[in-house]
């Protein structure tokens, strides 16, 4: 076990290296000028010269990133153009956006398990139908559009939510919005667990059990149960993980100041060190969770052992 | 390629069915035996959902191409004064019933069929009853014509009464179901002579009204049907290609190139979608990409890169099981190149996950330009398209709704008729869910 995850965690270094290099090129590199728009008219050129040096944008782009990376390492994540420490923003950022995420995964895992459950057991039937149409009609509404649709009926119409939270928002405020950013996966959670649920029905180990005289709520409760969630889990946790960086839209439209909205506006501004540094830490949040999802299939399923 | 699946093939529906076994049968009965390929399209247009999702996207795709047939109006015409006025709901109620009306004619005309020969045709006409009937219903909701609800909810009943098999057990014999073919039929040429008559008496044009800067909303929409096509499905054939190259290339060689490609593909997987576009669009914006064609190229460009790794897993798990097949090793023994073994024998083979990948997607990569477009980075005026449209009406929502309603329900049905598509050639490929 302790190999393994040694073993997965030296996996990681490349693709870790890879995507931020990916990321920091894109962002840095590419022709164009970083400071257009930064000054009235055009800059002159000590400021810039300034500049240039304090980003070390006089080097070659390999010099530049592990220049960059090693001062990550040391937990600096540079300071933005206004000297701004980055790593303050992001703190400031991340909590609202960690809560709206586990909100969203929490409605997702709630609903959409349940949803996928009742219809895998009860294939062929209304509900099952019923719950198959009405995941296509969710996956096919753009969350922009489920986001102005709820806020428009619970909003502006019923009045039950603000059409905006406040500027440090509550858990029950952070409901609605965390609903429309799970929506989307929720509708994948039901189909996936409908699809792992029905494959293991006939499985030969359910069989055993309903021979063996088990009760039917202790045969689906355990056995059944705890079989069909390796693929749902994995799709959980990868989404827990996008969801903090991919709650843009989200964020945007009910006015959360979350890691979304802090990433957004910096792209826009073209502040380089903000974009890289929130991408760093997510590229990071993504890979994490991944490995201990994969520890997590052990537990659930004893037929996988880690040497 | 018609080998390998002939075990799991099984007897073709209706023709031998009598027969348990089909081997020692099989004989008897001058079948050609069918290909995986043919035995899905053959499941697939048996499928009412699939035949009504394809004649849908056919339509689009007539409307995408020859925009100026569905809408006389430029739709970057400005004009102030007429900003923000509403839908010229007469005229919208009176051409849904038309519509309407013309659909249930086609339903009529299907349940003929349907009662004539066995076939698809029998399974279609409720659902196309059905929906006639709900767009009769709509036009006569918002402009409270009587008639067209009437009609429209004889209609509806005639497809639910038909359709539903609890119910339709209760037209006993055939004078019955002439009966539903004969209502259909009456009503569907009762509401389209209605309608027509009614045409000559309203105004026409602006059904759905006018957005904040005055431009035609029914034009926009027609106009933005060929963008948001041609984004979505550009992006999935790039996205296929490079995919399923990478991922026959690193499970057929495997050893060190795989190594290398799968970390690669990690790379831009581990890499969030949205901010990833984000990123890779404002950097090439910055960059001074800025006419039409380049920016859409920029957005197909941008989907397919950061989505090609989930096709390229695909395409090599399914490489790598095929890659120990008898058949790959016969061939390997008679002497063919690896060329020819990956395109004549390993492509056909794997190609099916992948192809049920790329349904799914195209749906999903049309949202994914809406998104884009909607956060300002994706395609952008002159440009039109259902996301810019969308991204336009977000500062008038409460005040206008329909700014917003018309293309996000254009873009969702679009979405929905190709992800139904998906779902459908999932179910025919697969064959763990047959």
């Amino acid at each position: 076990m302790g190999r393994y995850v040694i073993r997965r965690l030296l996996q990681l270094i490349p693709v870790f290296i890879g995507t931020t290099f990916l990321v920091y090129v894109l962002v840095w590199a590419l022709p164009g000028d970083p400071f257009a728009g930064m000054c009235k008219s055009t800059c002159p050129p000590e400021f810039r010269q300034a500049m240039i040096e304090k980003y070390n944008l006089d080097e070659n782009i390999f010099v530049q990133y592990f220049t960059y990376l090693g001062n990550l390492l040391q937990g600096d994540f540079g300071t933005t153009y206004s000297d701004r420490e980055v790593g303050e923003l992001i703190e400031a950022a991340a909590p609202v956006s960690i809560t709206l995420a586990a909100i969203a995964v929490g409605f997702e895992a709630l609903i959409g398990v349940t949803a996928g459950i009742l219809t895998g057991l009860r294939r062929g039937s209304f509900i099952d139908n019923l719950v198959l149409v009405s995941t296509l009609v969710v996956i096919a509404f753009p969350v922009f559009v489920i986001a102005f649709v709820v806020q428009l009926v619970l909003g502006s119409w019923l009045d039950i939510i603000d059409l905006t939270v406040s500027s440090d928002p509550s858990f029950t405020e952070l409901l609605a919005p965390g609903f429309v950013l799970g929506s989307l996966s929720m509708a994948y959670v039901a189909r996936l667990t409908r699809t792992s649920i029905a494959e293991n029905r006939r499985a030969d180990f359910v069989r055993t059990a309903v021979a063996k005289g088990l009760p039917q709520r202790r045969v689906v409760g355990v056995h059944l149960l705890r079989n069909s969630m390796i693929p749902v889990i994995t799709f959980l946790g990868t989404d827990l993980g996008s969801l903090m960086g991919g709650a843009i839209v989200t964020e945007g439209i009910f006015g959360i100041n979350g890691v979304g909205g802090l990433v957004y506006s910096s792209i826009l501004s073209k502040e380089g060190t903000v974009v890289t540094g929130v991408v760093v830490l997510l590229v990071i949040v993504f890979l994490i969770t991944n490995l201990i999802i994969d520890l997590l299939y052990a537990v659930l399923d004893p037929r996988i052992r880690y040497e | 390629m018609s080998d390998p699946t002939m075990a799991a093939e099984g007897v073709p529906a209706g023709q031998t069915g009598d027969y348990i076994t089909a081997a020692e049968h099989a004989t008897g009965t001058k079948e050609k035996t069918r290909s995986l390929w043919s035995d899905a399209w053959h499941d697939l247009t048996r499928r009412p959902l699939f035949v009504i999702s394809m004649a849908v996207i056919a339509f689009l795709v007539v409307v995408a191409i020859f925009p100026s047939w569905f809408a006389e109006e430029n739709p970057r015409l400005r004009d102030l004064d007429r900003a923000r006025i509403g839908p010229n709901v007469p005229y919208l109620a009176t051409v849904l019933a038309i519509i309407g009306s013309g659909i249930t004619v086609i339903a009529a005309i299907l349940a003929t069929v349907g009662k004539l020969r066995d076939g698809v045709s029998r399974k279609m006409a409720p659902y196309v009853a059905g929906i006639g009937g709900v767009l009769l219903l709509a036009g006569g909701l918002i402009n409270s014509v009587t008639l067209y609800l009437v009609i429209g909810a004889l209609v509806f009943a005639c497809g639910v009464v038909s359709g539903v098999p609890k119910v339709s057990r209760l037209l006993r014999g055939n004078a019955g179901t002439w009966g539903v073919v004969a209502l259909l039929a009456v009503a569907g040429g009762a509401g389209l002579f209605i309608a027509l008559d009614d045409l000559s008496t309203v105004e026409v044009g602006a059904a759905f009204g006018y957005d904040q800067q005055g431009r035609d909303i029914y034009a926009r929409v027609v106009y933005g049907t060929r963008y948001t096509l041609l984004v979505g499905f550009s992006a999935t054939l790039l996205t296929v290609l490079i995919g399923s190259l990478v991922g026959i290339l690193s499970g057929y060689f495997g050893g060190w190139l795989d190594s290398l490609l799968s970390r690669i593909g990690e790379v831009f997987f581990g890499l969030p979608f949205v901010l990833g576009a984000i990123v890779i669009l404002s950097a090439f914006r910055s960059a001074g990409f800025d006419s039409a064609p380049a920016i859409v190229a920029m957005v197909v460009m941008s989907i397919s890169v950061l989505s090609w790794p989930v096709s390229m897993r695909i395409m090599r798990s399914a490489v790598i099981a095929a890659k120990q097949q008898d058949y790959v090793k016969a061939a390997r023994a008679l002497g063919a190149s690896s060329a020819r073994i990956i395109f004549r024998h390993l492509l056909p083979n794997c190609l099916a996950p992948v192809l049920v990948y790329a349904t799914i997607a195209l749906g999903a990569f049309i949202g994914a330009e809406a998104t884009l477009s909607f956060l300002g980075i994706g395609l952008r005026d002159p440009a039109v398209s259902w996301g810019v449209m969308i991204a336009d009406s977000r500062d008038y929502i409460r005040a206008s709704p329909l700014l917003l309603i018309f293309p996000a329900s254009f873009l969702t049905l679009t979405v929905l008729v190709f992800v139904t598509i998906g779902d459908a050639v999932r179910e025919a490929l697969d064959p763990k869910l047959k």
